[in-house]
């Protein structure tokens, strides 16, 4: 949210902090509700039900105690958080990290609520993590964490109850371990009860692409709002990884023009355009991007001063500063990656009059075919790539919309606008469902 | 002037005409005159004032031969048992005609809600929700508006449920807001296959539908829509009524065919029909020289008393047994055809099992494709209905009737007899 988004009435309280929280050290949960207390004035009557936004529903801590191969026995504190489920199950990935806390845990799964209804997913959001330095265990120490954490949270986790996914540090096996548990404590078959599952255990086509379409789906709607072309359009990527690569390829198959790319290897440049395809295969044979026939090797600072239309930072979060913000050029910036814009760099690239597509928005591509993995694992019934990307597209492009009409109305930015349209569905359902009993 | 209750014995009458035209026994009829289950709930609600009242509930499960039960919940004054199980096997034949995999079910309260708090209106759904938690769910027995509910008593419904049980179902009710796993096309469907219906039987009857006068019994949604579209296809919609409540009963009426928009504006600005055209009773509504009288609201609008006044070629059900049995046999004599109910408003479960089947993948389809989806399975059961028609030539009922309980036959006699 940026400063020139302030609707003029402040809430004046502070808001209240749960007692299991430390007063004196809250952690990030207070990023969060401080950012729906400046959403509030938004809200309409709506926020009549706002406190329920900030607190979450559930907090589950588990001591998770394992066998190491050494013969001792070690203990892991594990957290769920289910945040809301006014719109559907909880939904959110599990980290394995040393320094993962509750309020940190608290924080995201609050932060999957937001994504989630931004993009208008039937979904609440959740968030699971085990404080453990994953590189320290074996795989046989991983599993036994997984499948004894999988069985603690068991009690409120289910295809209907509440969805865990990858995140920091775990992946599809993972996953698998996390769906085999689960399907033998409750004695079925239980693909659904997570997402990012290997194929072969009922994940999804298409996810690997996932993000970088996304990426191109939004980026291309906000294009053609701000009256720019795609063909021909000059397109700088940081990051050539799963995201960046995708995105990059997929807006050349529609006739833009990649100008420069820069990944951990270097940064390349072509005024002419850069084949996304060729690139590849070259970082594939030479174990770097540079050095690519009919590009020149720029400095890694200059790739923020490259001349472009659109700019994808695809790589790592702060990389849009104060120190770079001011040598855009591009009109649009479209965050491939997660928070790859500080917040002070976000209110200088507004004043210059450049727009920013949030990576909440942008990079959801991920979170829809989570969900459209859950959506196939209900029927065992699976769709073909194709189908998956067109569904993708729909869904991206109309959650582009709703938020854009939003901005409109309001003047604010797409960042805020993300806000104002979450929790606004977010308290829409609760109206509706009412308080129980 | 309507008349009282819903006839049991007058059902299980009619369907014993349509059993000469299928392999259906006497024994397999049987499982069709005893519904599955009926509960009786007492509901103790805390009123605003402080005061806790009873009030009287029930369910009717009529049928699960061809799948879980799905019907409607009414909020009405004088709701009884009896009046749910006629209408839950109703529920049963329609989602037979449809060949939708659902049996039929209807419950109740004993209450007028215009007499409730909003307050009040949420702690009665809420309770009566909770007794019948065991009973109900995705794939036991579905709940549905129905008159007196809505979408915001089917949201406090599904709230209930999924608190008791600690899972996010939204299968279990249906007819909810969009925002709780709603469908397009919910308050349109019934209105929209009641037209649909219509303009098919007046085709096949060679009867033009452009210029054909046309009064609509009823002003809510299904009244409204069917109107519409009607008008949309070249009919004259020359009268409607609105019912909304005993005291304020109005209808308006205009030979050259009502400016519908305009109508609505009027009624939106005045709550009422009366002052924009010529102001009839609904009473006198159902005796216009018309060509297509279309019944959209509630059960008995044409009955024994006043049968004999109808003047209308074509009489629609887009209701539930608008016309009563005995008024039926009076109509069928003069040469007066009734399109039934069990196919005429098939719209709303038809609807009602898209949004149902949605929910079970949680993928939710545009409001384009539902209609589609719509138009088929209603345009599928009407051309099973006319075939049999010709080929037996029966009137559409005993056909609708005859195709139903073929099909819940087949069901019962393959599922067999547990245990």
């Amino acid at each position: 949210m940026t400063t020139t988004d302030q609707p003029a009435q402040q809430p004046g309280a502070r808001h209240e902090i749960p007692s299991y929280l430390d007063p004196n050290n809250i952690g990030p949960y207070e990023i969060y509700l401080e950012q729906v207390d400046r959403v509030t004035p938004y809200l309409g009557k709506l926020a009549y039900w706002v406190e329920t936004l900030k607190r979450p529903k559930r907090i589950l801590v588990v001591d998770v105690p394992v066998h190491l191969d050494d013969g001792t026995v070690a203990h892991f504190e594990g957290y769920r958080v289910q945040h809301n489920t006014s719109r559907g199950p909880a939904k959110g990935g599990v980290r394995y990290h040393q320094d993962v806390t509750l309020s940190e845990v608290m924080a995201l799964s609050a932060w999957m609520t937001i994504k989630n209804a931004a993009v208008n997913l039937p979904y609440g959001g959740g968030k699971g993590g085990i404080r453990l330095d994953p590189r320290k265990y074996s795989q046989g120490e991983l599993e036994r964490v997984t499948r004894r954490y999988t069985t603690e949270i068991g009690l409120i986790i289910g295809p209907e109850k509440d969805i865990p996914a990858p995140d920091v540090n775990t992946g599809p096996q993972t996953m698998a371990w996390m769906m085999d548990t689960y399907s033998m404590n409750v004695g079925r078959t239980a693909t659904g009860v997570v997402t990012g599952k290997p194929v072969s255990l009922g994940g999804s086509l298409g996810r690997a692409d996932a993000t970088g379409r996304g990426v191109f789906v939004t980026g291309a709607e906000a294009m053609s709002k701000l009256g720019m072309p795609l063909e021909g359009a000059r397109i700088a990527v940081q990051g050539f990884g799963n995201v960046g690569e995708a995105a990059a390829r997929i807006f050349h198959q529609h006739g833009a023009k990649i100008v420069a790319i820069q990944d951990v290897t270097g940064t390349i440049h072509s005024a002419a355009g850069i084949d996304p395809a060729r690139a590849l295969a070259h970082l594939k044979q030479t174990g770097k991007i540079t050095g690519l026939e009919g590009t020149e090797e720029v400095q890694k600072d200059e790739f923020w001063s490259v001349d472009c239309d659109v700019l994808i930072p695809a790589a790592l979060e702060k990389q849009i500063t104060l120190q770079n913000a001011d040598k855009i050029r591009a009109k649009l910036v479209v965050e491939g990656a997660n928070g790859p814009t500080i917040p002070a760099a976000d209110d200088l690239l507004a004043g210059k009059g450049v727009t920013v597509v949030p990576d909440v928005l942008a990079n959801a591509g991920g979170v829809s075919v989570s969900y459209f993995e859950w959506v196939q694992d209900f029927s065992s019934f699976f769709w073909t790539e194709d189908e998956i990307n067109q569904r993708l597209d729909r869904i991206m492009r109309e959650a582009f919309q709703s938020l854009w009409d939003v901005k409109e109305k309001h003047g604010v930015t797409l960042r805020t606008a993300v806000y104002i349209v979450a929790c606004t569905r977010v308290l829409e359902a609760r109206a509706l469902r009412g308080l129980y009993p | 002037m309507r008349a009282t209750g819903l006839n049991w014995q007058g059902l299980i009458e009619q369907l014993q005409q349509a059993l000469p035209y299928t392999e259906v026994t006497d024994q397999s009829l049987a499982y069709f005159k005893y519904p599955k289950r009926t509960v009786s709930i007492n509901l103790p609600v805390r009123m605003d004032d402080g005061q806790v009242r009873m009030f009287r509930g029930y369910r009717t499960v009529h049928s699960t031969a061809r799948g879980p039960s799905m019907g409607g919940v009414r909020y009405k004054a004088g709701m009884t048992a009896h009046e749910c199980e006629v209408l839950a096997a109703i529920m049963t034949l329609k989602a037979a005609v449809a060949d939708l995999p659902l049996g039929g079910a209807k419950g109740g309260v004993d209450v007028d809600p215009a007499t409730l708090s909003p307050h009040e209106l949420e702690g009665l759904t809420r309770r009566f929700t909770s007794e019948l938690v065991e009973l109900i769910g995705k794939n036991e027995d579905i709940l549905a508006p129905d008159v007196g509910t809505d979408p915001q008593v089917m949201a406090w419904a599904l709230d209930a449920y999924n608190e008791n049980t600690g899972e996010t179902t939204n299968g279990v009710v249906v007819g909810k807001p969009l925002p709780l796993g709603g469908s397009y096309g919910s308050k349109d469907a019934r209105g929209r296959s009641a037209a649909l219906v219509t303009a098919r039987v007046l085709q096949d009857a060679g009867v033009p539908l452009q210029r054909a006068r046309v009064a609509v019994f009823g002003y809510g949604d299904v009244a409204r829509r069917a109107a519409q579209l009607l008008a949309e296809q070249g009919a004259l919609v020359v009268a409607l009524s609105d019912h909304a409540g005993s005291e304020q009963e109005s209808a308006a009426y205009a030979s050259s065919g009502l400016d519908l928009a305009a109508l609505e504006a009027h009624h939106a600005a005045s709550g009422s029909l009366n002052g924009f055209a010529t102001d009839i009773t609904p009473d006198e509504l159902v005796e216009l020289d018309v060509d297509v009288l279309v019944l959209a609201y509630d059960y008995g609008a044409v009955n024994a008393g006043n049968a004999h006044a109808v003047r209308a070629r074509y009489v629609v059900e887009a209701t539930n047994r608008a016309v009563l049995p005995e008024a039926e046999r009076f109509l069928a004599g003069q040469g007066v055809q009734v399109i039934p109910d069990v196919v005429a408003s098939i719209g709303g479960i038809v609807v009602n099992y898209l949004e149902w089947v949605q929910d079970a993948s949680n993928f939710f389809w545009t409001e384009a494709e539902i209609e589609a989806a719509i138009d088929a399975r209603v345009n599928a059961a009407l051309d099973t209905v006319l075939d049999f028609a010709r080929a037996s030539g029966t009137d559409l009922r005993t056909a609708a009737y005859a195709v139903a309980l073929g099909r819940l036959h087949s069901a019962t006699v393959m599922r067999g007899v547990y245990p």
